[in-house]
């Protein structure tokens, strides 16, 4: 069983202060701490898992600057075989059909039975590069998969629906699954783990070596283009009701009311 | 008259067979003793030496005094030093015995007559000691015990050898009457009693004898394969325990082969199952799954399946062996529980330290990272990414010091002491205060103080505790970074865990990773400031606080590091206080549960350490229970909450009662 694992180098932002920038099209990320993306890094652990029980490879892939090599060491720390690092100046600015297109140049070339990816990432939240890719592949493919199973040559998944919902599907390998967080607890990356993968070697890939040009990929090899952002606006401040328990109580009961919430 | 001594091997026929069971008895003990030896020898070796004459007077009090069974227990203590001086005594008067039969004939008149005493005292010192030790155990059940099979094995043989021992006395006396000129008061005493016996003495004497034999040879094989050879392993551990474990970088670590350092091999030999670090687990005691003594029986099982000599016979399927990692043989989460408060380190008589067997596990569980709790793993990211265990990103802690109206040194400011805010005492609305309070008492004794504003990071106490030695070692050289940068070298902090991590761990891996400008820190804990301003007069006290309390020693200040009376002494200098003492003080303290990263650990036992804990301060009838650390003070002022005591009983810091009294 090889299985390629789609990984990217994403900020954290989930308590940070969002500041936009000059150009409007992008956010300051100076001050901001980056990691692996949330959903990639349990697609990750699920790849690691398959292989523990059934054997085989992990291979893992970013696209991305120098920095993203981080994500791959993190990756080869958990358990990953082989690291692919896409990285050219071309592939910079690409929407999420653009990236899908790079890596579809590489892992065509590679042998694989499964390939897994996060359902969207922490920064963008395009949520569409693993179908794109599963297009570009020519192959099925199954979104937002929250508990997977590998039964031969067919792969059974739940997936997440809206309102609590779940599809159960099976789909002949080789796929593209991306994963929702929640399906499995990712294993826990120590200092001493990725110290230990420090001089395991990283296959660097430039466009050429995929036999694009720089005006497939990147920012021109885009079919989206971002004019502006802007920051949604701040939600209203909340009111705080005082008095003693009996009083804050009694206000919170009619505030209920008034809003047709006890039937 | 004929000089006085002893026929060896009276009424006894074919004593070569004898000889021969005795020799194949020693090579069993022998090769039992080799395995057990060669599988300390697979631990690694802490290059550390404590002083001989340090290590050597401990052997002598815990070891040969058994000082600390005595500890809580007295009638243990005497049980134990019987047993053990009444065996040590009889061996060595076997071994006499062997020399005047075998090689230099000197047991006669006077000598014989004072030897024939001793041992006659020695074997009535054992029956005490095994007879009290078979009640305690058996019959009154002085204190929780895990009862296996060997424990009761173990004394039954002992006292059966000694039992019989006498009879052979007796009877030979009987045998050989009138009597010789002997004294062996309890030898004639079953002479007495056995003089009723139908037929011969000698014929008695005959199949008492081969059972005595028997037995005793027995309990030789049987030494290295029960708890009875922790009296080779139990002084060997004592002499090489270190009173903390050595601190390891990440480049050593990687050059290591095997699991456990070889003190800590040592030591699992010489825990007897005596479950007093059990009795004193406040884990163990909440009802959660962890025993320190379990545990550490289960890491001795997995030592000797990984390294035992069985594992090199030919045949035995080795790979499987060796790939055996600690973390498939320890049960469940057990690790995780441990808050290290030490109180099993402190209690056990032959220096076992259940906390760091426990450490080195999770250092384990780390690399491997399969089996860390989520909520660890989670805490530790956000350790590793923002310097800080909670989200909460470092403004809204900086806004927060800077509101403080301290002298700020990441503002510009300079002075001779920094104030080392914590993170918890950042982030913790309860905890906030308590630093606002430290700071009324510092500016109020004039010291010329700062905190580090925004470049205070997290000082990874936890961090180490929980086993990750590599980000551990990442926030040591940040922070050490940070002390050069701004010229910091003398400390004072609210939380023992910083004050502990920066008096111990930071020096041992300052000269080991060889920090470049890294200054030698002077850490205070700030109840030992305190302590220190009161006595040079600067703190002058104007409001009565009219008061009972009581104080619950921080396990980090107390156990850790030994200040116990700093803090008293400045809760009776306070006007209108009343100390008094709750049951467990001390060194017998009983932990919040908030130590060793607990506190990003949920637990699923019923009860919990704090409100255990704030049970027994509200026992003794206190308004207050004072403390000085902000894991217990957010533990218990949690649990005096759930537990029903908010409206009689406050949790407050030592410094807010001082800073109230200005």
């Amino acid at each position: 069983m090889d299985i390629i694992v789609c990984v990217k180098r994403v900020p954290d932002l989930a308590e940070a202060d969002i500041v936009i920038d000059r150009s409007q099209r992008d956010i300051e990320k100076d001050d901001l701490v980056f990691d692996i993306n949330e959903w990639d890094n349990y697609a990750l652990e699920e790849a690691v898992l398959l292989k523990e029980k059934l054997g085989g490879t992990v291979t893992t892939i970013t696209l991305g600057d120098e920095d993203a090599e981080e994500v791959l060491r993190r990756a080869l720390a958990v358990g990953a075989d082989n690291a692919v690092h896409l990285d050219d100046a071309a592939f910079a600015g690409g929407d999420a059909y653009a990236t899908a297109k790079a890596l579809a140049a590489a892992i065509r070339e590679m042998p694989y039975d499964l390939v897994l990816a996060g359902a969207q990432a922490g920064d963008d939240g395009y949520g569409q590069v693993g179908a794109t890719l599963a297009e570009l592949l020519g192959i099925p493919h199954a979104t937002l998969v929250t508990s997977l199973e590998v039964d031969g040559k067919i792969a059974r998944v739940r997936r997440e629906l809206e309102a609590g919902l779940e599809e159960v599907m099976e789909l002949g390998l080789p796929a593209v699954l991306t994963i929702q967080t929640g399906i499995n607890e990712p294993r826990y990356v120590s200092i001493a783990g990725i110290r230990r993968v420090a001089r395991r070697e990283i296959d660097v890939r430039k466009a050429s070596d995929l036999g694009l040009s720089a005006a497939e990929v990147g920012a021109a090899g885009s079919k989206t283009e971002i004019e502006k952002l802007s920051l949604p606006p701040a939600a209203q401040k909340g009111d705080i009701l005082e008095g003693s328990t009996a009083v804050v109580a009694e206000k919170l009961a009619a505030i209920f009311a008034s809003k047709g919430w006890l039937g | 008259m004929e000089r006085a001594t002893r026929e060896v091997f009276w009424n006894v026929s074919l004593v070569w067979f004898f000889y021969t069971l005795s020799a194949l008895a020693i090579g069993a003990f022998v090769l039992g003793a080799y395995r057990i030896v060669s599988i300390w020898r697979r631990g690694w070796k802490d290059s550390r030496r404590g002083k001989p004459s340090a290590s050597l007077s401990r052997t002598v009090a815990d070891g040969l005094l058994n000082r600390k069974i005595f500890r809580n227990d007295r009638i243990a203590g005497l049980m134990h030093l019987c047993i053990m001086w009444g065996f040590i005594v009889l061996f060595v008067g076997t071994v006499l015995l062997t020399i005047h039969h075998d090689v230099a004939p000197f047991l006669f008149g006077t000598t014989f007559l004072v030897y024939s005493l001793v041992l006659d005292i020695a074997g009535l010192v054992l029956i005490v000691g095994v007879t009290t030790a078979l009640v305690r155990r058996y019959v009154i059940k002085a204190r929780p015990m895990n009862n296996l099979f060997d424990d009761g094995v173990v004394l039954v043989a002992l006292l059966g050898i000694a039992v019989t021992g006498f009879a052979l006395e007796g009877l030979r006396l009987t045998a050989l009457e009138p009597f010789q000129d002997d004294w062996s008061p309890v030898g004639t005493a079953f002479a007495a009693i056995l003089d009723g016996l139908p037929g011969q003495p000698q014929a008695w004497h005959g199949v008492i004898w081969w059972t005595h034999a028997a037995v005793s040879l027995g309990l030789v094989i049987y030494i290295p394969l029960s708890k009875l050879f922790h009296m080779f392993a139990a002084p060997t551990n004592i002499y090489l325990a270190a009173a903390e474990a050595a601190t390891l970088t990440l480049e050593e670590r990687e050059k290591l082969v095997g699991d456990f350092e070889r003190t800590q091999m040592v030591s699992f030999d010489a825990c007897t199952k005596c479950n007093r670090c059990e009795n004193v687990c406040p884990s163990f005691a909440a009802g959660e799954p962890l025993s320190p003594r379990g545990f550490v029986l289960n890491v001795k099982a997995f030592a000797r399946r990984k390294y035992g000599i069985e594992t090199r016979l030919p045949g035995k399927a080795r790979e499987s062996v060796t790939a055996l990692q600690v973390g498939d043989m320890i049960e469940e989460d057990a690790a995780w529980w441990c808050t290290t408060c030490r109180a099993c380190v402190e209690e056990c008589p032959v220096s076992i330290s259940p906390m760091d067997v426990i450490r080195e596990t999770r250092v384990a569980q780390m690399a491997d990272g399969r089996k860390v709790p989520p909520t660890v793993r989670d805490m530790l990211r956000t350790m590793s990414k923002h310097n800080n265990p909670w989200e909460a990103g470092g403004s809204k802690r900086s806004r927060w010091r800077q509101e403080l109206g301290a002298k700020d040194l990441s503002a510009g400011d300079e002075a001779e002491v920094c104030y080392w805010i914590s993170c918890i005492a950042s982030d913790d609305l309860r905890n906030q205060e308590v630093a606002r309070a430290f700071i009324q008492v510092l500016s109020h004794a004039g010291v010329d103080f700062a905190h580090l504003g925004k470049e205070e990071g997290c000082c990874g106490e936890f961090v180490k505790r929980l086993g990750e030695d590599g980000l551990f070692e990442a926030i040591v050289e940040n922070n050490y970074a940070t002390f050069a940068a701004y010229g910091v070298s003398d400390l004072v902090t609210t939380s023992p865990h910083c004050f502990h991590t920066m008096r111990r761990d930071y020096p041992a891996l300052r000269e080991k990773l060889n920090i470049d400008g890294a200054p030698q820190l002077h850490v205070r804990h700030h109840t030992a400031a305190i302590a220190d301003l009161l006595e040079s007069g600067k703190l002058t006290f104007t409001r009565r606080l009219d008061s009972r309390v009581t104080f619950h020693d921080p396990c980090y200040i107390g156990r850790h590091n030994g200040l116990y009376e700093q803090p008293r002494r400045v809760l009776r200098a306070l006007p209108g206080v009343e100390l008094v003492e709750m049951p467990r003080s001390r060194e017998n303290s009983f932990c919040c549960g908030g130590g060793g990263g607990r506190m990003w650990l949920e637990s699923t036992a019923d009860q919990r350490m704090a409100e255990i804990r704030v049970r027994e301060a509200a026992a003794v009838k206190v308004d207050v229970l004072v403390t000085a650390c902000p894991f217990c003070m957010s533990n218990l002022h949690d649990a005096a909450k759930t537990a029903g005591y908010a409206e009689v009983m406050e949790v407050r810091d030592i410094a807010e009662l001082v800073a109230e009294a200005l």
